[in-house]
């Protein structure tokens, strides 16, 4: 059963919202003037769905923050007392993408139409097996460049080094960023104490059971409010909770700086994914501070089918293994120990047991098995992953991901 | 003429204000319009030399003959300054290029007011000490505070790392005071004075400089003391701002260490505790449990801060039996009342034709609540009433204003 996905404005709110027969529910953005407030499910009625149905959900769900902004808009705001608003950082926007021509197409029109345009817009082509994606680019307004060792960290690292912007923004080439994307994204690095932002990401569109399962299993929203985290409000071992490489900036000579991407991890490799989530770690446990800002939006397309989800489930669970076991061995990390055995009872044993007992809402067992075979061949593929690493470094004496390791 | 004029206070920075200067000679600001006042706090020969074979034209140096503070030496300074404005600035804090231009724009824009800077921790400091001390994160966060527009100024918003003022304004109001000797918190006092006299402050975020720090828990145990102290001698010059200090904790049942448990602080336990505590930390930090470290250390600077107190008091006995006497809450010099049916405008020109610093606020007949005063604090702006509206208020706002059309 497949939902609508809906972004809808509650100041200039359509009488209804019809045509929507092919759908049981509605997943809505809701937004006042731009801002994203929250989100609602909601049931479609005969294909439509009745406006003051929309307004009582969004009241009784959000009726706090309804109030704040309706009262804000009552108070006309006075003159700003301090400085000037500064100008924004220069921004490099980098695209890493792998064999998908045309959902790269999508991805850099929306980039193309900002409005705060960036500085650049780089386009990280990684090991291609054809010429689509270069022609693609050939019809925007952006900087081709081809890497041909393969793993999205390699991408990310080589980008950072191609970039000119004094802040880096990743962007996925499967998402596709909101008008106002970057404008929200950039203006928390006024202060000169944060080091990386990240926006809130959605659901594209939910065609497919797959699609739903994602959304609800691993869904990329981090919620509505603005949330700032350093080592004092969080573990830098749940550095997943930080946000989602899909749509992240960076102060840009960090990257090498620090060696946020290492390059044995995250897709491409036997770790399939983590490389974010190690870099946000890497930021939170040297003292740095990252924001989550939920007014940069981006739209995610999740993968169709139900096998691609079991698929890329193992690959989250095989990240984050990954990532718990190189704080553990590397960074002398005890904590992880019982993070990752507390993941693995609290969430994979009980998912479990739930669906044993017969709970309707328990994720689907197949998930689940996919999830633990993840975790169990972890230690196999960091191993694998490594023994890569030391012959890609043999081949390129000069490695761009790790000169900043220490 | 200068400017503005530099005042950096040194105390045996031989090693430390050499990239000071570097970053003084590569601002954007002209040369010519601007000067650097080095106080050095007691006789120091190899700063001294440090500084001259630097061979800085705009630099004066002015040697104190004995060790005296730093509240001393940054008087002497600005009583040495050629300049209508003066920025403090400390031996450890590198200037970004625009640093001066930045301090001289807001001066320009807002003139007579104090012009708070930020700083940002080098992160050089910072991988030495791995775990975040939470010292960056508390500067980090205050930055964030001031840079809000709806932030009401304090006291201690005025910490003399990156602040610049009217050189008039400084000496109206008597300069530091030098009873903070070895104790913290002359920075905040005389903040105290400047907010009294209606020296508006504001925060500028451009105005950065980078505070060379190396972070280490002798220190930052040795800066809680100090604080201990230096917080009974502003209660002693200041008592109205009593409620807002850690202090106060003293005037209830005693000061708390708040964990899991709260635990009350006594003299014995303020004398063993730390020593627990001290022994625990090798274990957290070898293991590095962060959720432990911090709390040690967060434990530790508060036994730290007591201790300080009650040396400056006399004793534990002495500080119970001076918090007596002490406010408990902040008062208000001046309350008005405002119907917000007449609208933001005619709050705004209420305000800023007297200095109120409490108001209760209703739309016609009913009423929408109340914003309390803060010790120590400027007086309210439109902009503070208006986020308590957007915010705390906004449902009694709207219910009010509903109820009354």
């Amino acid at each position: 059963m497949p939902s609508k996905v809906l972004d809808l404005d509650l100041a200039r709110l359509p009488d209804d919202v019809a045509d929507l027969d092919a759908y049981e529910r509605a997943y809505v953005l809701l937004r006042w003037r731009g801002q994203p407030i929250g989100q609602l499910w909601l049931d479609v009625a005969d294909g439509r769905l009745a406006a003051t149905d929309l307004w009582q959900a969004a009241h009784a769900r959000y009726g706090l923050a309804l109030a704040r902004v309706t009262a804000a808009e009552l108070l006309p705001g006075t003159a700003a007392r301090g400085a000037p608003e500064s100008p924004l950082p220069t921004t490099t926007v980098a695209v890493c993408t792998r064999d998908r021509p045309e959902e790269l197409r999508s991805c850099l029109a929306a980039l193309c139409a900002l409005t705060l345009p960036a500085n650049e817009i780089l386009v990280v082509d990684n090991a291609p097996s054809d010429e689509r994606t270069a022609q693609v680019c050939g019809n925007f307004p952006v900087r081709y460049v081809r890497e041909d060792v393969k793993g999205l960290n390699w991408a990310r690292t080589r980008a950072a080094r191609e970039a000119r912007g004094e802040i880096i923004a990743y962007m996925d080439d499967d998402a596709r960023p909101d008008p106002c994307w970057l404008e929200a994204l950039l203006r928390p690095f006024r202060q000169p104490a944060v080091a990386a932002v990240t926006g809130l990401v959605l659901p594209l569109e939910l065609e497919t059971e797959g699609q739903e399962r994602f959304e609800r299993y691993c869904g990329f929203s981090r919620g509505f409010e603005p949330r700032v985290f350093d080592a004092s409000r969080i573990s830098p071992l749940a550095a997943a909770n930080v946000g989602a490489g899909a749509s992240m900036a960076i102060r840009r000579r960090l990257v090498d700086e620090l060696g946020l991407f290492r390059i044995e991890m995250d897709a491409g490799t036997a770790t399939q994914s983590g490389g974010d989530t190690y870099a946000f770690y890497r930021l939170l446990s040297l003292g740095h501070r990252v924001v989550y800002t939920p007014a940069a939006v981006a739209w995610h397309r999740h993968r169709q089918s139900p096998r691609d989800l079991a698929r890329v489930l193992e690959g989250y669970s095989v990240g984050t293994y990954v990532f718990l076991l190189r704080c553990l061995l590397q960074h002398g990390e005890t904590g992880a120990i019982a993070v990752g055995v507390g993941w693995f009872l609290g969430h994979h044993v009980r998912q479990l047991l739930r669906r044993l007992i017969g709970r309707v809402d328990a994720q689907p067992l197949w998930l689940t098995l996919a999830e633990i075979r993840g975790v169990l061949v972890s230690p196999w593929a960091l191993w694998r992953s490594l023994r890569r690493e030391r012959q890609i470094l043999h081949s390129n004496a000069a490695s761009p991901a790790v000169a900043g390791e220490a | 003429m200068s400017l503005i004029t530099v005042v950096i206070p040194t105390h045996r920075g031989a090693s430390r204000i050499g990239p000071t200067l570097a970053s003084l000679a590569a601002q954007t600001l002209p040369a010519q319009d601007f000067e650097v006042v080095i106080v050095l706090d007691g006789h120091d020969p190899p700063t001294h030399k440090a500084i001259t074979a630097m061979q800085l034209p705009f630099v004066t140096v002015i040697v104190e003959r004995e060790h005296a503070g730093a509240a001393q030496a940054r008087n002497r300074g600005v009583a040495a300054a050629g300049a209508p404005l003066v920025l403090f600035l400390d031996d450890d804090m590198t200037a970004t290029p625009d640093l001066l231009a930045a301090h001289l724009r807001m001066h320009q824009r807002y003139p007579g007011g104090v012009v708070i800077g930020c700083f940002s921790q080098s992160r050089s400091s910072h991988r030495v000490a791995l775990l975040a001390d939470g010292a960056d994160i508390w500067w980090a966060d205050h930055f964030a505070e001031l840079a809000r527009p709806e932030h009401r100024f304090t006291f201690r918003d005025f910490c003399t790392g990156n602040v610049s003022l009217p050189r008039a304004r400084f000496l109206d109001c008597g300069g530091f005071s030098t009873q903070f000797k070895g104790a913290a918190g002359e920075d905040y006092e005389l903040g105290i004075r400047l907010l009294r006299r209606g020296v508006p402050f504001r925060f500028a975020i451009d105005a950065v400089s980078v505070h060379r720090y190396a972070a280490s828990l002798p220190r930052l145990l040795d800066r809680a003391r100090a604080e201990g102290r230096g917080h009974v001698i502003m209660a002693r010059l200041h008592p109205e701002v009593f409620p807002v200090l850690p202090l106060r904790d003293a005037a209830d049942d005693g000061p708390v260490l708040k964990g899991d448990r709260v635990l009350r602080l006594t003299p014995r336990r303020l004398k063993l505790l730390p020593l627990l505590l001290h022994g625990l930390l090798p274990l957290a930090r070898a293991l590095k449990l962060r959720r432990l470290l911090q709390k040690l250390q967060g434990s530790l600077r508060v036994c730290a801060y007591w201790e300080g107190a009650c040396q400056e008091a006399g004793s534990w006995a002495d500080l119970q039996a001076f918090v007596q006497d002490l406010p408990l809450v902040a008062a208000a010099h001046r309350e008005i009342e405002f119907d917000l049916a007449s609208g933001m405008a005619v709050l705004a020109q209420t305000l800023g034709a007297t200095a109120v610093d409490a108001v209760r606020l209703r739309f016609g007949r009913h009423a929408v609540g109340r914003i309390a005063p803060l010790a120590g604090a400027e007086p309210l702006r439109v902009e503070h009433v208006r986020h308590a509206l957007a915010q705390r208020l906004a449902l009694r706002f709207l219910m009010a204003r509903e109820a009354d059309t």
